[in-house]
């Protein structure tokens, strides 16, 4: 059976993989049907050594690393963990003795990567036969098998994208995957501040989270529906006013009347490069109740009493909006004025012979062609603003804190609040069910736009 | 895709087994303190090596203050220090969590040596489980002599109007749990602990005239908030008096010179009555990690840290408020103005034992509220959310 | 090319008249106002005018306001020339009205007659109104110059952005600690805080978590240029099974709020062995940076493939196209990569935190800064702080600065286009 055969094969049922093996052993000869249990061994019985030997030794070191490492771990998987911290009196040393119990984050954490490893070797080793059995039909075919250094030639060229994309995703993998799928199992867990090592255990508890976030729980649930809600408001508004004035800013700097562009450019970069942290901690300070903001506006005589720029509840949301446009516009001038300047210059010429006002200009001809143009952009921002942790934490902590919520305060995001939930509270399971709830609503908007508009419709264009 | 994913696990795995471990004679114990004590610790861990130079040890310091210790430590347990201080309203969580271990050596000498008061604060159903180190965790009054009078000092009506007369401010940081708490408890409410869950009271007719005291204090021109850094920028120049703790004495007389005085907490208006204002007292204790390899080694750095002369020492170099008895009997001690004022107003105080984790952030929400005026709310109705929220869960 | 525009005369016109009213205004400032609400002011404005004291302070504004009216009146004849001699003085006049209302303090308490606020409340009509003349001449100058008036919208811009950062340099240099002052300009001026950032090291070993971030970013930016590089050359230009699926893995997958995902992360560094060690955290932003993708993808896009095919007919490998074709056409794209890659080690605090606890001779700046504005810190380090921010800011504003052209396309390239 030709590959192509094989491929139709993939289409028509299930599992294209499960299929695959079925064939290969059917067809296999002896050495192809050994490599079911000696990895590399159809490989290695062929001439191709060095290769067969790789195959064998990751068989090796799998085995090792179950049996030393894994085990201890997958085996409590299903409670995660039973002995809880013991202490035994020991009167020769007028002390208690303790030994530490399972470590039930431990547990999880060890038991999803060698889950991980496990779903990765079984792709090893169902490639390691595939390669047997390709070496086998090749020989029937009377071809010439690739040696080793054909393998490597073929990384720089056909299968180039593997040797790109091995480093980057085993990094990918480690610190984001693996992570991820932790974090959002412990949804499922009652690991909080209760529950926790050394001298605590955590277990499953199924959807109770979920339940207690959606209304089983009203405090919590409460909270979680003004919070979401306040997250929305924000994310819309901070988007859309960032957007508008740093393109007004970009077209006030790009008029071509104005002198000295790059001085006026770089004053607003000056705020980019100053650290976020650093910047709004500064912006917090001088907003602050006895801040040298308040200092100025009595020293003029305007006011008697200090502001509450972040204290009481509105001023505390418009000055948040208000900072974030302090730190966002830099940034979209920068992104739009690029473009700008790309705008075919004679659809301005022809409106203004028709008399058209510059508003009249920014509106028909500016906006939808910028529009146009940045939807992908406009969406990062806002998902970008939907977790904008930096703006919120640094300047309010979240606050003002009100008691109708849950450990929240009225500026908090969701994204600040599950932060206080963990640092504060070490409340992990109920902040990874919050965070699940994020994932979804910014990857699910991120994967539609990113699908559906031009930047991936159009990548094939240069072809 | 599927080899790639492979591959890179198996590479993976190789690190993962290439741990390397390290056998060494000495006794290694990490230390945990706070970032201005890292001085005064490394001499005393210096002398403590002297005093026990029959063994080799190897004693790490890390800055972890006081105020983190609990939330550091359950980060990650095992790479927490041996021994760390840590405030007593710490104390429940810790042992519920099995962080702790239990004080059994020379437990009687301990025990003897400090007050009544630090024991209890160090002891969790009848067993002590850490060493008391300070007995200065508490707030009082600090004020301007030029200001207020010494009279005046006592009732906090009489300092707001003797600090409006003078254009100057009375400084509290009502938006705080640890110090709005003087008004409820002052009014007779109970925050306790049963079945380790937190007990409050604070939403009855006491608590809403406690409530009332903190909406006109709040509400007054003369009334000002903020953090420390508010009070220690302020007083002498816009604030005349301010509640907080010994750990500001040194900066706040500094500003103030001739016209420093610290007193306890004054009275105030409940219901038309004067009441004494309560305060929560604190110790600051040494504990010593479950996970700890060596148990007797680090508890003997816990015992020589808080024993007499070091606790002395953090008198002298840090004007830190002993827990030793011996200690809090000498003359200089007794001198201190900040320390007196700190033991006259723990005859007022109440155990910060009782207090769990839940409690801070929906008592700060409160005084939050309070401090903004926002009166959109009747009281009744904060109170009550308030302590539905710190008895949740 | 302004030459050849030729003035607007209907605005010119107005001029003078600007000029005329703006020193009656100034003098109207001086006008006696009966006492209002009680505060009791009663003493003349004339008598004002010539205690000496005022005549100091409020010299300035009478000479720009005599310069502005001396102008003025030139530009009844419009020449250019003119004009732009009228905008300096309404410019010089707005700028000295400003100082005049940040000395207004001072000044209030010198004369000692009267209560502090009463530049608002009492002599204020005029005084804003010379404000608005001011203002209003500027516009018109500009307007009949042919000038954008724009640039007044520019220059308030600026002053909004500018002036935070301008405050954080000047406290950095303020002599008198603590984080609030009821003041802004500081009463002494001093170095001892940048000397003492790297002479106090036993507590915050500011030196040493500098080097700490160089060393990790210059490390980060290299190995995260590097992968974005690869990674975009491979979803832009390779096409093999399940790439579409990769590519919204790649999207999505970092969107889960990182500092929970951090916990993990660190764990796994701990088993490794290599928990609080400086190659962590650069295992960890490279990690992160790596995903980051997308704009270099979008810039890759963009670059024709017909090069790519007439190379490969040619007989270069895949690898070759990427090293001599695509790395070369993508300066851009390259720069901006490698400026976000190095920035992040030097912002981040968050997950710094998470890895390294209490090890503080592994810190980087940002979290040793961070640190020193907490509650027990922030009096004694607040003015440390400030100048510590500015030594982090000033070699990556440097950067942006040099780079800046690159920046720009390679993110408009990048992100939009496509």
């Amino acid at each position: 059976m030709t590959r192509t055969a094989l491929k139709q094969r993939k289409k028509k049922t299930g599992p294209g993989w499960i299929s695959q093996l079925i064939t290969m052993f059917r067809e296999g000869d002896l050495k192809t049907r050994l490599g079911f249990l000696i990895m590399g061994f159809g490989s290695f019985m062929r001439g191709q050594i060095i290769k067969g030997l790789l195959f064998l030794t990751s068989q090796a070191i799998m085995v090792w690393y179950v049996l030393g490492f894994a085990s201890q771990y997958l085996s409590k998987l299903d409670t995660l963990g039973d002995i809880g911290m013991q202490r035994v009196w020991s009167g020769e040393r007028q002390n208690f003795v303790r030994t530490p119990g399972d470590n039930s984050l431990l547990i999880l954490l060890f038991s999803v990567m060698s889950i991980m490893l496990f779903i990765a070797f079984i792709a090893l080793w169902h490639s390691s036969i595939r390669s047997g059995y390709k070496a086998q039909k090749l020989l029937e075919n009377k071809k010439r098998l690739p040696s080793f250094s054909d393998d490597i030639k073929s990384m720089l060229n056909d299968r180039f994208h593997f040797t790109l994309m091995s480093l980057p995703s085993l990094m990918v993998i480690a610190f984001t995957i693996l992570p991820t799928i932790f974090m959002i199992l412990i949804a499922f867990t009652n690991f909080d501040s209760k529950h926790q090592p050394p001298g605590n255990m955590f277990t499953w508890v199924g959807f109770e989270n979920f339940s207690n976030l959606f209304g089983a729980n009203p405090l919590i649930a409460n909270t979680f529906s003004k919070i979401l809600g306040w997250t929305m408001v924000w994310a819309v508004i901070a988007t859309v006013t960032n957007y508008l004035f740093g393109m007004l800013l970009a077209i006030f700097i790009n008029n071509k009347h104005i002198k000295l562009k790059a001085m006026w450019r770089t004053i607003f970069v000056i705020t980019i490069a100053v650290p976020q942290f650093v910047s709004l901690m500064l912006m917090s300070q001088i907003l602050h109740q006895e801040g040298p903001l308040n200092a100025l506006l009595k020293q003029f005589g305007f006011i008697q009493q200090s502001i509450p720029f972040i204290t009481d509840i509105n001023n505390a949301r418009l000055t948040v909006l208000s900072v974030n446009l302090w730190v966002g516009i830099p940034y979209t001038m920068l992104i739009t004025s690029g473009i700008l300047m790309n705008i075919p210059k004679d659809l301005y010429e022809s409106a203004s012979i028709d008399g058209a006002s510059p508003l009249k200009m920014f509106v028909y001809i500016t906006l939808p062609y910028m529009l146009f143009i940045t939807t992908p952009y406009l969406i990062t921002a806002f998902v970008g603003n939907i977790n904008n942790f930096n703006v919120i934490f640094l300047l309010t902590r979240g606050g003002p804190l009100v008691t109708e919520y849950y450990q929240a305060g009225k500026t908090d995001l969701l994204v600040t609040w599950l932060y206080r939930l963990t640092v504060e509270k070490q409340d992990y399971s109920l902040a990874s069910t919050i965070g699940i709830f994020v994932f979804f609503i910014t990857a699910g908007l991120s994967l539609l736009v990113f699908n559906l508009s031009g930047s991936t419709r159009r990548e094939e264009e240069f072809q | 895709m599927k080899k790639l994913l492979s591959l890179a696990l198996v590479l993976g795995l190789v690190l993962t087994m290439a741990i390397p471990s390290f056998a060494d004679d000495a006794i290694k114990l990490k230390l945990w303190g706070s970032q201005e004590d890292q001085a005064m610790l490394q001499e005393m861990v210096e002398s403590f090596k002297a005093a026990h130079s029959d063994e080799t040890f190897d004693i790490e310091l890390g800055v972890v203050g006081e105020p983190d210790a609990r939330a550091k430590y359950l980060e990650d347990p095992e790479a927490a220090a041996d021994v760390f201080a840590f405030p007593n309203d710490q104390i429940v969580d810790l042992v519920n969590a099995g962080a702790l271990y239990e004080v059994t050596i020379n437990k009687d000498v301990i025990v003897e040596a400090n007050v009544a008061g630090a024991i209890e604060a160090a002891t969790v159903d009848g067993e002590l489980y850490a060493y008391p180190m300070t007995a200065d965790n508490g707030y009082f009054m600090y004020y301007d002599k030029s200001v207020i009078s010494e009279e005046q000092a006592k009732s906090l009506d009489a300092m707001l109007e003797a600090a409006a007369d003078a254009g100057k401010k009375v400084f509290m940081d009502v938006s705080n749990g640890w110090y709005i708490a003087s008004f409820f408890l002052g009014a007779g409410g109970k925050l306790t602990v049963e079945d380790g869950k937190q007990i409050s009271d604070f939403n009855n007719e006491k608590g809403l005239a406690a409530a009332e005291a903190i909406k006109a204090f709040t509400a007054d021109d003369a009334f000002i908030t903020g953090d420390d850094a508010i009070l220690t920028g302020g007083i002498g120049d816009t604030i005349a008096a301010g509640v907080s703790g010994a750990w500001n004495a040194n900066a706040i007389k500094e500003k103030l010179g001739d016209n420093y005085a610290a007193t306890k907490l004054p009275t105030f208006t409940l219901d038309g009555e004067q009441v004494q204002m309560s305060s929560f007292a604190g110790f600051k204790l040494m504990g010593v990690s479950s996970l700890t390899e060596y148990p007797e080694e680090a508890m003997a750095l816990a015992e020589y840290l808080t024993n007499e002369e070091n606790q002395l020492k953090r008198f002298e170099l840090r004007g830190m408020g002993p827990s030793n008895i011996k200690v809090g009997q000498s003359e200089a001690v007794q001198e201190n103005e900040a320390l007196a004022a700190l033991a006259d107003q723990a005859n007022y105080a109440y155990s910060q034992k009782e207090v769990l984790g839940n409690y801070w952030t929906p008592a700060e929400a409160f005084g939050t509220t309070m401090e903004a005026r926002d009166y959109s709310k009747n009281l009744q109705t904060l109170l009550d959310e308030m302590v539905a929220a710190i008895t949740a869960q | 090319m302004n030459k050849q525009r030729a003035i607007h005369r209907k605005s010119a016109r107005f001029i003078p008249l600007l000029a005329l009213l703006l020193p009656m205004s100034f003098l109207l400032s001086f006008i006696k106002v009966p006492g209002i609400d009680g505060l009791g002011f009663s003493s003349s404005g004339l008598s004002l005018l010539f205690s000496g004291l005022n005549i100091i302070n409020l010299l300035p504004l009478f000479i720009t306001a005599a310069l502005s009216f001396f102008f003025g009146l030139l530009t009844l004849r419009p020449t250019r020339a003119n004009l732009r001699l009228t905008a300096s003085a309404f410019t010089l006049s707005i700028l000295v009205f400003i100082y005049t209302l940040l000395s207004a303090k001072s000044m209030a308490d010198a004369s000692g007659l009267l209560p502090a606020p009463f530049l608002v409340k009492h002599l204020q009509f005029g005084f804003w109104l010379y404000f608005l003349l001011a203002f209003l001449g500027l516009i018109l100058s500009l307007i009949a110059l042919r000038q954008p008036s724009t640039y007044i919208v520019l220059t308030a811009m600026a002053a909004i952005w500018l002036l935070p950062i301008i405050w954080l340099i000047m406290t950095s240099f303020r002599a008198e600690r603590g984080a609030y002052t009821p003041y802004i300009i500081p009463k002494g001026w001093t170095l001892d805080n940048y000397i003492r950032l790297f002479t106090q090291t036993n507590q915050f070993n500011f030196a040493r978590w500098y080097l700490n971030t160089l060393f990790v970013s210059v490390i980060t930016c290299a190995a995260t240029t590097m992968m974005v590089l690869m990674i975009s050359f491979t979803f832009s230009r390779l096409r093999f099974p399940s790439r579409r699926l990769l590519m919204n893995i790649g999207l999505v997958v970092a969107m889960f709020p990182g500092f929970m995902s951090m916990i993990a992360v660190y764990h796994i560094l701990k088993a490794v062995g290599l928990a609080k060690s400086l190659i962590s955290l650069i295992l960890v932003y490279t990690g992160g940076g790596i995903l980051n993708y997308t704009i270099a993808k979008g810039f890759f896009d963009t670059i024709p493939r017909s090069l790519d095919e007439a190379a490969t007919i040619d007989g270069a490998t895949k690898n070759t196209v990427f090293w001599r074709i695509t790395l070369p056409s993508s300066k851009p794209i390259v720069v901006y990569t490698a400026i976000t890659a190095f920035i992040a080690p030097w912002v981040d605090f968050i997950f710094v935190s998470v890895i390294m606890k209490d090890d503080y001779a592994n810190y980087t700046v940002a979290l040793g800064l961070f640190r020193m504005l907490e509650r027990e810190h922030i009096y004694e380090y607040f003015t440390r702080f400030t100048a510590g921010a500015v030594l982090v800011a000033i070699p990556i504003t440097l950067l942006f600065i040099k780079i800046q052209k690159f920046y720009v396309e390679g993110v408009t390239g990048g992100a939009v286009k496509g």
